[in-house]
């Protein structure tokens, strides 16, 4: 069976570094370090699904949301941030992101979290 | 409307017509006592500032309607009748003022019962022969004043903790994240030598980075003790640069060091040389894709030395411009916004000055002024380098 796609969004190297030690068994890795870049991946190959900081450099993470949810409404995107912003966890919710996770994570939490997105698709 | 004024000095009322009297006194020239005395009260009626005067004998004279207004009573109540019937937080004041010629100049106090806060000054005043004849105080309403600084003071501390928090979540939450996984992966990893070798090496980086950005915080918080001693300025810029050498800066910056004649001062080494060098990395980042920056450096009077920065960067925007030292502000993601706040800390614990002025596409010029502090020492001049920049190898 072909492997799922993870696209990961997010502007901090270690970070990145962090999700690919998570996910490299079982799944192919892709990364971005801004919104611009999620966008342009997204153009060329379709994830199953997005890991996507709120907050990074260039674009606003809810802007890129938008647009992930615009060119695809049924891509699920887990919103993750390390600002336990609720107003901002509802406003994602409310663009129709699948789940919203603070910095740092519970590995376990982040792998289930996943499979259920996956699941539901 | 016709209104009526008591006319103290010739004790008889003057009927007054608001709108043409206006019209009369603003055009002509003022002719009578009472046409005059009319004009006087009708711009004391205008002023928006509460006037209340008193004579040597201590009776209310003048309770404009401002003071009606901010006193919430008539002037009828007060005028001709001593002091003591005026509110105590402003009798006090205009009978000291009256009594001992002391000024108030905007003191501010509180009219009880109702608690209204007011800035207050009084003056004696003279007749021709310099003579007291009286006291005035003229005082105004301060709660507006008061709520507008307020909200802007709340307004900075608002925008203060959104910085900071950013700030927080990116260089502590970050770090933690590696830390934190690595610590959860452990135990399925454990035997993975590859595994073991990232997570002592990435772990203990952002040990480090977590540390060193919680120390830059403590440093910044924290009043400065500055070890000073007479040194050269230039060898702490040399230092400074060298120190950022090799590091990720693009490797086409180009340094044009520029100067002349510089005194030894009074400074802490350490202290200045982690400054400059906030200063010379944020001119190096505006120029990411490489360019000049000029340093020049002289004395501009026996006092005091001038440094100045000069990137040829993106510049900063005018509404920014004011904020470049604030603490966490900062316009590129995964900066702390505390490298310039430093800088101008350590600058003024030296008792010197940093500025910045900066153009949108041309650039922007840092300007440091130090206090020379101490009997000059001259350069001797067998000892100074050449124009190009070199690892400087002479001890001090």
């Amino acid at each position: 069976m072909m492997r799922r796609k993870i696209l990961i969004a997010d502007d901090e190297v270690g970070v990145r570094e962090s999700y690919r030690m998570i996910f490299k068994d079982g799944y192919e890795v892709l990364e971005a370090g801004n919104g611009d870049e999620a966008l342009k991946i997204l153009q060329n190959t379709r994830p199953d699904v997005i890991l996507l900081d709120i907050i990074m450099p260039h674009m606003n993470g809810v802007e890129v949301l938008k647009e992930i949810k615009s060119i695809d409404k049924q891509l699920p995107v887990i919103v993750i941030t390390a600002i336990k912003n609720t107003q901002m966890g509802k406003e994602a919710m409310k663009l129709g992101a699948f789940a919203y996770l603070t910095k740092p994570f519970d590995v376990m939490e982040l792998q289930q979290v996943v499979q259920r997105a996956l699941i539901q698709k | 409307m016709i209104e009526k004024k008591y006319d103290l000095l010739t004790k008889k009322w003057v009927p007054l017509e608001r709108e043409g009297a206006k019209k009369e006194y603003v055009a002509q020239r003022v002719e009578s006592k009472e046409e005059r005395i009319t004009h006087d009260y009708q711009i004391l009626d205008n002023i928006s500032s509460g006037i209340i005067a008193v004579n040597l004998e201590g009776k209310v004279t003048i309770f404009n309607k401002r003071a009606e207004q901010i006193i919430r009573a008539k002037a009828d109540e007060f005028i001709g009748k001593e002091l003591t019937f005026i509110p105590s937080a402003l009798a006090d004041l205009l009978l000291e003022t009256l009594k001992t010629g002391k000024t108030y100049h905007r003191e501010e106090v509180r009219i009880l019962p109702q608690n209204i806060l007011v800035g207050v000054s009084t003056s004696q005043f003279y007749n021709s022969r310099s003579e007291v004849i009286g006291a005035a105080m003229v005082f105004a309403d301060l709660l507006k004043i008061k709520e507008a600084q307020q909200s802007i003071e709340q307004k900075s501390e608002d925008e203060f903790w959104k910085r900071f928090s950013h700030c927080l979540a990116h260089e502590i939450k970050n770090p933690l994240v590696s830390i934190s996984t690595y610590t959860q992966l452990l135990p399925g990893y454990y035997n993975d030598l590859q595994f073991r070798e990232n997570f002592l090496s990435t772990v203990s980086n952002d040990i480090l980075r977590l540390n060193s950005f919680v120390e830059k915080l403590i440093t910044i918080a924290s009043p400065l003790e500055l070890n000073l001693q007479i040194q050269d300025i230039e060898k702490v810029i040399n230092d400074a640069l060298n120190s950022l050498r090799g590091t990720n800066y693009p490797q086409t910056i180009f340094i044009d060091w520029q100067r002349s004649n510089l005194p030894y001062i009074n400074l802490d080494f350490d202290k200045l040389k982690e400054a400059l060098k906030n200063i010379l990395i944020n001119a190096m980042e505006a120029m990411p894709e490489g360019g000049a920056l000029t340093i020049s450096a002289h004395s501009v009077s026996e006092d005091f030395v001038e440094l100045h920065f000069q990137d040829r960067g993106e510049g900063i925007a005018s509404e920014n411009l004011s904020q470049v030292f604030l603490p966490f502000f900062t316009t590129k993601y995964g900066h702390s916004g505390l490298g310039l706040t430093l800088a101008k800390k350590i600058i003024e614990a030296h008792r010197g000055s940093i500025e910045v002025k900066s153009a949108v596409g041309v650039g922007s010029t840092f300007s440091v002024t130090l206090p020379i502090n101490t009997q000059e020492k001259d350069r001797e001049t067998e000892s100074k380098m050449g124009d190009r920049f070199d690892i400087s190898s002479s001890s001090l």
